[in-house]
């Protein structure tokens, strides 16, 4: 199948099953409503954005062109759910962009939209034969046309969106990027850099699986360089002591965390990392402990609770030597 | 008590005089007002009757409440996508 998708590194079968519904909306003029799922800058805005680019305005079963013979697109937007609080405002918006328009509507941070407004949406998206749902609120009735009206809807909490939504949506998840993917995201947003020997590897060693954090890394390399064109493990070395990198691209907090542990080898609660931090409770878990879990350096058991591994105490004991050697 | 007393729900319903409306000359209208962008409300109905679209709707209270300068008119911020 086409490459649809060239801009987008990675996440090769999320682009494939896109592709499949844009090939077929061609010929049947409905593309299903999307959830795209995945951790906050994976790519879920850039995968949606692409795929607005692919939709074209389709009537009676042909094509719309334009003024200049090309594929008259679907008018896109984007609003963030968080926005969209009660169903006076929904209606508003949809009044304003999508009703009787040929639109491609993006709502990111779709595990924000209120209860109300998922009643609403269930309603409004639920799949039936003739691809029309309408939705009356005091004397106002809004109605959908799936073959005009195009929904994706983006999340980084999906378990926090409510089910039944969740089963009038096409659900795309996205994957996680291996390490030349990551690479390769900073050598595309910086083209003109040379990156030397595996240079790009190790840099994606510190971007904690994350395209955001690559591009932003791209950036600070562009900041380093000061418009020179070359990059060598020499600058990566100088660029890591200037931004204090640590490896796996660990937070302070997070080489904190490990040093507790490593101090309390009988097991510490959630409670004391949270004392140890300043933070909540819910920070160290969410924003902290995934990311350790994740590459093995801590674990949690029923018995002692939260406990450094031996992966955790090689990392520890790898990071002060090279401290030393500095 | 009777079995089919009513129970009353304070705040419920609409408040007395909000669904009566008055005829104003606009020249009056404009003489109260001398910023000629000064927000005016208007029924909805009204509005689509003499020929405004796309108009966003809020609630009564909403409304009123933004021109006692209480609480600020919904405002969804709508970025259009380029597709370029």
């Amino acid at each position: 199948m086409e490459n649809l998708f060239p801009e987008v590194i990675g996440q090769e079968s999320a682009k494939k099953k896109l592709a499949f519904y844009l090939n077929s909306y061609q010929s049947t003029s409905i593309m299903p409503n999307l959830m795209l799922c995945a951790p906050k800058g994976q790519g879920k805005s850039m995968l949606a954005k692409q795929a607005c680019k692919k939709l074209n305005v389709i009537k009676d079963g042909k094509i719309v062109l334009d003024e200049h013979g090309k594929p008259l697109l679907k008018k896109a937007y984007e609003i963030n759910a968080s926005q969209i609080n009660t169903v006076p405002v929904l209606l508003a918006t949809l009044q304003q962009v999508a009703i009787d328009k040929d639109v491609t509507l993006f709502i990111d941070e779709a595990h924000n939209i209120s209860r109300k407004v998922t009643d609403m949406l269930l309603t409004l998206l639920n799949p039936n034969p003739s691809n029309k749902n309408s939705f009356t609120h005091d004397d106002y009735t809004c109605e959908i046309d799936f073959t005009r009206q195009t929904f994706i809807f983006a999340t980084s909490e999906s378990h926090s969106v409510f089910a039944p939504l969740m089963d009038r949506l096409t659900r795309i998840d996205l994957e996680d990027y291996t390490l030349p993917q990551l690479g390769m995201i900073v050598q595309k947003t910086l083209p003109d850099v040379e990156f030397q020997e595996d240079v790009l590897l190790d840099i994606a060693t510190v971007l904690r699986g994350n395209a955001r954090q690559a591009v932003k890394m791209a950036w600070d390399i562009r900041s380093y360089l000061c418009g020179k064109k070359e990059f060598n493990k020499f600058n990566w070395n100088d660029l890591i002591k200037l931004l204090s990198i640590l490896p796996l691209g660990l937070s302070p907090i997070e080489l904190n965390l490990l040093r507790f542990m490593k101090g309390n080898p009988n097991g510490s609660s959630l409670t004391n990392l949270a004392a140890k931090t300043g933070l909540s409770r819910d920070a160290v878990q969410r924003d902290y402990e995934t990311y350790l879990q994740r590459h093995s350096l801590m674990e949690i058991t029923a018995g002692k609770g939260r406990t450094i591994t031996s992966k955790g105490l090689d990392y520890l004991k790898n990071y002060d030597y090279s401290l030393n050697i500095a | 008590m009777s079995d089919t007393a009513k129970i009353k729900r304070p705040g419920a319903g609409r408040t007395k005089g909000s669904s009566s409306f008055v005829k104003i000359p606009l020249k009056d209208l404009i003489s109260k007002f001398a910023d000629l962008n000064t927000q005016i409300v208007v029924s909805r109905k009204y509005a689509e009757v003499v020929g405004f679209d796309n108009l966003t709707s809020n609630a009564a209270t909403k409304i009123m409440g933004s021109i006692a300068g209480e609480q600020q008119l919904t405002t969804v911020e709508i970025k259009e996508i380029s597709l370029d």
